[in-house]
């Protein structure tokens, strides 16, 4: 597990910086290896995307975060861009937000999203919730998919 | 003419049509009878002449049967039954009108003077009678005495060849009286002679007894008794004249008196027939032509009756058939269906005011549909709205509690750890996610208040309350360095003052945040007119807006920079107040060359007419 750890990237699309920031705050207090990348729009995601695909080098996010609500792209249509990739299919995604909306968590889940988790609103929840992500998809096989990934490529 | 008339009075004014072409009919039968009929007077006219003649036939024969008994038995009551007849023939000629016929004054000319000639018979018989039964029977005596007194005078009566011989005049004589007696009897004028025959033989006789007895004493009752025979005989010649003369009056001239009458009658019969057979002729093509003029005219009237009768009928049936189609499109919702003219107040006039009322009606009820459709598009957009609103709010709502909360966790476990001071400086983040939340909060119940509570509305002048936006806004201008151009003579506008000073407060708010000019930023604002619409433009010379954000711009919470400050209410709440105002909203942007914000109002004069 601490082999892993020491190379795993997260990829956080995040437009709200106050939440950005306390995202990677509880990250960093979790597991300081953790190498946070924070893009701030839809639009800018999807260019990381794209890019990661055609480097080819070893850059694939262990676990990406996403928010729906974001300005120019929203998180479905990222969703949508990453799941409809063969090989991007493979990166865990967790879309974290403030919405609690049955549509949001429908579409979301429909198109692929691997995990969908309301961002906490009691101070001392938001530690308990980063940490269980982590662990999650750090002890899932998906973790290992990743690394075979990344590997090959 | 007939269109112009009620339907009542129409109705009325075809019966007395109708009623007065049917006594049209019947007069025109009356006259035409009427004309008939004088022909008909004249064959009843003709057959009472005719039965006349009959009487007349009848009478003359009976008169003369009265007239015969009269000659031969001398009985007064022949003589009654003659003049009765008589009167009775005259009263049936007057009766029935002598004036137009010469045959009948022919007649009453010859009746009388058969009766007058009846009068003479009756003088005659009566001086016949007077002789016969009166002069003859003294004379016969006489003679008898006077021969009688010869006889007894006569000395030489033992002589017996006197004595036959005086026998012989007497019986001479009775046999005088015989025949005379047989004559006035039977009237067989035989007897007149066999009486003369023995009177010239009593002469005779006579004549020689005169001559024997010449200067005898026995000569005086000769000679008296030759007087007295001669007497006789005058008397006897006188009472046979009359009787010829009677028998000639009645035998002779009354039989052709009455066969005059006989005549004239039949002639009169007979032309009568003639002139009965023309007349019968000439009426019977009479009767032909009267019952032409009858028929034909009856035919005129009637198809004048039915031509007039389908000329109403079809003045009534016709509008009737229009409004029923009309009714019956109408019945089926239409609003559109063609009223026809009527101009007249009655019945059918009701009817069509009806029927513009069923229409208008209609109309409304189309309207109504129309709205209610309406309704129900807007409610679902409502929802759909709502929907949308519940979710922004939920999540920008959500927003900075999550960041409050988070911050909030930090600051908990930064100062578990000692780091006080760092903790301090995290508070400022929670402040200000709160102090977002709060200005959220005041937005968002500016937005549902628009439309809701400021419901009176008036008319605005633009250029003052665009003046005290400048006055009031003048320091951030300055500070932005923002220059603000308000054209002159801007309209006013019907609306609520307090949300069209927020519209404009919001555009302007927007255009110092995000509309920025390195070469000086500048707004303009204008109007001017397009469609019947009040347009305001809100110009400025900022980056501008790509096009595909021209509406989300509009949307709520939706923002396009993130970095500057705001909460994406502004612009929505600018939306709903323009739709409030039945207006609208939109931006015209091309990037880098600023944007223009278009709001269109409706006039104000198209609002008064709508309010009234």
């Amino acid at each position: 597990m601490s082999q892993q750890k020491s190379k795993q990237t997260l990829l956080l699309v995040e437009d709200n910086d106050d939440h950005a920031e306390i995202i990677q705050y509880y990250i960093e207090e979790y597991d300081p290896s953790i190498e946070v990348i924070r893009l701030s729009d839809g639009k800018s995601a999807i260019d990381h995307i794209l890019e990661m695909n055609s480097n080819n080098k070893e850059c694939y996010p262990w676990l990406i975060l996403l928010d729906i609500k974001l300005p120019k792209y929203d998180g479905h249509e990222i969703l949508l861009r990453l799941k409809s990739d063969s090989t991007l299919t493979k990166i865990p995604v967790v879309v974290f937000t403030t919405s609690n909306s049955s549509k949001d968590i429908e579409t979301a889940l429909k198109r692929g999203a691997n995990s969908y988790i309301q961002k906490p609103t009691e101070p001392d929840k938001f530690a308990t919730t980063i940490a269980t992500i982590i662990d999650y998809w750090s002890l899932n096989q998906h973790g290992i998919i990743i690394e075979g990934l990344n590997r090959h490529a | 003419m007939l269109k112009k008339l009620k339907l009542k009075n129409r109705i009325y004014f075809g019966f007395i049509v109708v009623a007065f072409i049917a006594m049209s009919i019947a007069a025109v039968s009356l006259i035409t009878f009427n004309y008939a009929n004088k022909n008909f007077s004249y064959f009843v006219q003709s057959s009472k002449k005719s039965h006349l003649t009959l009487i007349i036939l009848r009478e003359v024969a009976e008169i003369q049967r009265q007239a015969l008994i009269y000659t031969h038995d001398g009985h007064q009551n022949a003589v009654n039954q003659v003049f009765a007849i008589h009167q009775n023939i005259s009263y049936q000629i007057k009766q029935v009108g002598q004036q137009d016929s010469k045959y009948l004054q022919d007649i009453l000319k010859h009746l009388d003077v058969y009766v007058n000639t009846f009068t003479q018979v009756q003088q005659q018989r009566n001086r016949q009678e007077d002789l016969v039964h009166v002069e003859i029977k003294r004379l016969a005596s006489e003679v008898e005495s006077n021969f009688n007194q010869y006889i007894k005078q006569d000395s030489s009566a033992e002589d017996n060849e006197k004595q036959l011989n005086n026998q012989r005049i007497l019986n001479t004589l009775l046999l005088v009286e015989k025949y005379a007696m047989r004559y006035f009897n039977a009237l067989d004028s035989k007897d007149v002679v066999f009486t003369k025959t023995a009177i010239a033989k009593v002469h005779q006789s006579l004549q020689t007894l005169k001559k024997q007895t010449l200067g005898k004493s026995t000569e005086e009752p000769v000679l008296q008794t030759i007087h007295s025979m001669k007497q006789y005989e005058k008397v006897f010649s006188e009472a046979v004249q009359r009787t010829r003369g009677y028998l000639f009056l009645i035998n002779v001239v009354m039989s052709a008196e009455a066969y005059e009458i006989i005549y004239h009658s039949k002639r009169m019969v007979r032309e009568l027939g003639q002139e009965l057979n023309s007349v019968e002729q000439s009426t019977l093509s009479l009767m032909q032509q009267v019952i032409i003029i009858i028929i034909g005219s009856s035919v005129v009237f009637l198809i004048l009756i039915i031509l007039f009768s389908i000329l109403i009928s079809e003045s009534i049936t016709k509008p009737i058939k229009k409004l029923t189609a009309t009714f019956m499109q109408l019945s089926k919702g239409s609003y559109l269906a063609k009223i026809p003219d009527y101009e007249i107040e009655d019945e059918i006039g009701a009817l069509t005011k009806a029927a513009i009322v069923f229409k208008e009606k209609n109309k409304q009820t189309e309207e109504l549909l129309l709205q209610s459709k309406q309704l129900t598009a807007d409610l679902g957009h409502s929802n759909e709205e709502l929907e949308q609103f519940v979710y922004t709010v939920s999540h920008d709502l959500k927003s900075p509690l999550v960041t409050s909360m988070g911050f909030i966790g930090i600051i908990q476990k930064l100062a578990a750890s000692g780091k006080t001071e760092e903790a301090i400086k995290k508070l400022d983040r929670v402040i200000k996610a709160n102090e977002r939340m709060g200005q959220l909060i005041n937005d968002l119940i500016d937005l549902s208040r628009v439309g809701r509570i400021d419901l009176d509305k008036k008319s605005i002048d633009l250029n003052e309350l665009l003046k005290g936006l400048y006055e009031s806004y003048s320091t951030e201008l300055e500070k932005a360095a923002v220059i603000m151009h308000i054209e002159t003579a801007l309209p006013s506008i019907y609306a609520n003052e307090s949300r069209i000073l927020q519209l404009f407060e919001n555009l302007l708010s927007n255009a110092i945040k995000y509309a920025h000019n390195p070469q000086g930023t500048m707004i303009n604002i204008g109007a001017s007119e397009a469609d019947g619409n009040q347009l305001v433009f809100f110009k400025d010379n900022g980056k501008g807006i790509a096009k595909e954000y021209h509406e989300k711009i509009f949307a709520l919470f939706y923002r396009l920079d993130n970095e500057a400050e705001g909460t994406g209410i502004g612009l929505a709440v600018a939306a709903k107040v323009m739709k409030f105002h039945n207006g609208s909203i939109w931006v015209e942007s091309t990037p880098n060359n600023g944007a223009t914000f278009w709001l269109k109002f409706p006039k104000i004069n198209v609002i008064n007419e709508e309010m009234k």
